[in-house]
């Protein structure tokens, strides 16, 4: 699979001699969504703006589509959406107009603006002043200026900060939805680690500018013996949870109408797909497979071995 | 690498220059239509002035000089707010270039309001008379003969371009809304040099040394009749303002986001 992004060994060191990346190396394939965590400060603000071309890296290479976004900033750009930490609009002008602009210098036909309101659910706020707008609306505003022109790849900066737990699930399920029905890329910046467990399927992990591990989560957490969760597809839900509960691996068990979501305790893996082959042999289940890693698990067992 | 992105490949001269116009219609849009009042105003009363044959007329170039040059300072002001805000990084996603974003600035806070002025300024002579354009122009009354109108004006538009380069530099620059009025005063106190050697170069008089020493000084000096345009006496404001535009666009290219 093609790698969207890829650093190799980028320093970035801003005036003062603060180094907000030290030696970064990773990469982002084509079509995952992907997490990019670490605390505050740790550096990933920094890496989107290095992949969009707005900072140039002091030493290394970085590399979105193949391009360098400093020399080639444009070419870039134009298959890249978005979405800054902080609320950046002009706050006097309203939604359609700042749409309708981005749209028409991107010079694609203005249908582009009812469209991506729509997906957005921002349809009813066309006319009104960016500035009357809620933090969770201008979330979707954001997220709307990021996907006029069908862009390949979504770099959002922590897009539920500052949200109430309602507008997080609804930003949270519209980044999957892009995701899966518009096959998108999405890189999504954040310290909030449950928040990616819902949504992420691979992992970059920064710890002071340092790039601790990346790679799909069901590797990672089969690499670091962390808790990892199955999807275990079965027509007999209430019975197959019975059979699977009393095990001492078991660390949690989702109910769900044809299915069970199953989460392990670390370095289990062999015992529970033990298990599942044998319901898989009495019919019990239908199917198995190991969806992902628990990332707090993971994240907490990559940053205190760096420590 | 995957599908193609809709809308922005395959740009060609006239499609950048039409993205550059159509963000210094944004900018302008939201920024300032003080440039555009202005204008009208200065227009009217200056119709009135010359109709009348009244001295208000040169007093009304100098105020308008001066009110330009806030304006322009004002509006790069603007240009600090976006970068530290970092709602630049919103244009840039939007097909702009680093360059094209610095060139559309430049349109909006030097270019636009140099043509506002010129239009402000001419359109009542070619309305009243396109000859008073080579007359000599009512002044304070001082002093003859008295400068020639075009002379003024190209002054005029020199210094304007001067002010709105010295805001925009530091703009970029410094990210600093005080540096906007900064750097248009150190340009004031560093000009003068570069103005009096190129003066003491050609053998001027020291009155005329003195007169030279400042772009806001051209024009006064011009309106005093201590002075006439030529190509030698605006050569100074020339080299000034390309030194700033080459700084601005050099800066501009580089600057990170």
């Amino acid at each position: 699979m093609e790698n969207v992004v890829e650093f190799h060994s980028v320093y970035k060191i801003y005036k003062g001699s603060v180094e907000a990346l030290k030696g970064a190396t990773f990469n982002i394939p084509s079509g995952v969504i992907a997490g990019l965590v670490g605390p505050n400060g740790s550096g990933k603000t920094t890496s989107f703006k290095l992949a969009l071309g707005f900072l140039r890296p002091n030493s290394g290479r970085v590399y979105t589509f193949g391009l360098d976004p400093w020399r080639e900033e444009d070419r870039v750009r134009e298959k890249i959406g978005y979405l800054p930490e902080k609320p950046i609009y002009p706050p006097s002008i309203t939604v359609g107009d700042l749409l309708e602009h981005i749209t028409i210098s991107k010079r694609l036909p203005i249908s582009e603006v009812s469209k991506v309101e729509r997906i957005t659910g921002i349809e009813e706020y066309h006319s009104r002043p960016i500035g009357s707008l809620s933090r969770g609306y201008i979330q979707r505003l954001g997220l709307a200026t990021t996907l006029i022109g069908e862009p390949e790849l979504l770099l959002l900066d922590e897009p539920t900060a500052n949200l109430d737990p309602a507008a997080r699930m609804e930003i949270l399920e519209l980044i999957k939805t892009f995701a899966e029905d518009l096959g998108v890329t999405v890189v999504v910046s954040t310290h909030i680690l449950p928040e990616m467990q819902q949504i992420a399927n691979y992992l970059v992990v920064i710890k002071d500018g340092v790039i601790v591990e990346h790679g799909y989560i069901g590797d990672l957490a089969q690499k670091y013996y962390a808790e990892t969760i199955y999807e275990v597809k079965t027509a007999k839900p209430r019975s197959a949870a019975k059979e699977i509960i009393g095990e001492e691996f078991i660390v949690g068990l989702e109910v769900l109408s044809n299915k069970l979501v199953v989460k392990i305790a670390r370095g289990t893996n062999t015992q529970a797909e033990s298990l599942f082959s044998k319901l898989l042999a009495r019919r019990v289940i239908d199917d198995y497979r190991l969806v992902t890693g628990s990332i707090q698990d993971l994240y907490f067992r990559l940053t205190s071995r760096e420590e | 690498m995957g599908k193609q992105p809709r809308g922005l490949s395959g740009e060609n001269t006239l499609v950048v220059l039409r993205g550059i116009l159509r963000h210094t219609e944004f900018i302008l849009s939201y920024s300032d239509v003080t440039v555009f009042l202005l204008a009208i105003f200065v227009s009217s009363v200056l119709t009135i002035g010359l109709l009348l044959q009244n001295p208000v007329v040169s007093f009304l170039i100098i105020a308008y000089g001066l009110g330009i040059g806030l304006v322009t300072g004002s509006m790069a002001q603007n240009l600090v707010e976006e970068l530290s805000s970092g709602r630049v990084q919103l244009y840039l996603m939007m097909g702009l270039t680093r360059k094209r974003y610095a060139l559309s600035w430049m349109l909006a806070v030097v270019v636009y309001p140099c043509l506002a002025a010129f239009l402000a300024l001419i359109i009542p002579i070619v309305l009243i008379d396109p000859s008073l354009f080579t007359k000599p122009i009512p002044v304070l009354g001082m002093y003859a003969p008295m400068p020639v109108f075009s002379e003024m004006l190209t002054a005029f538009i020199l210094t304007t371009i001067t002010a709105g380069l010295s805001a925009l530099l530091p703009a970029i620059t410094i990210t600093k809304r005080s540096a906007t009025v900064g750097l248009p005063v150190l340009v004031t106190l560093a000009y003068p040099f570069v103005a009096g050697f190129v003066g003491a170069l050609l053998n001027f008089g020291p009155r005329r040394i003195a007169m030279l020493m400042s772009p806001g000084n051209t024009i006064f000096a011009m309106m005093v009749n201590e002075l006439r345009l030529d190509a030698i006496v605006a050569l100074p404001q020339v080299v000034l303002i390309s030194i700033l535009l080459a700084s601005y666009v050099y800066v501009a290219s580089r600057r990170e986001v």
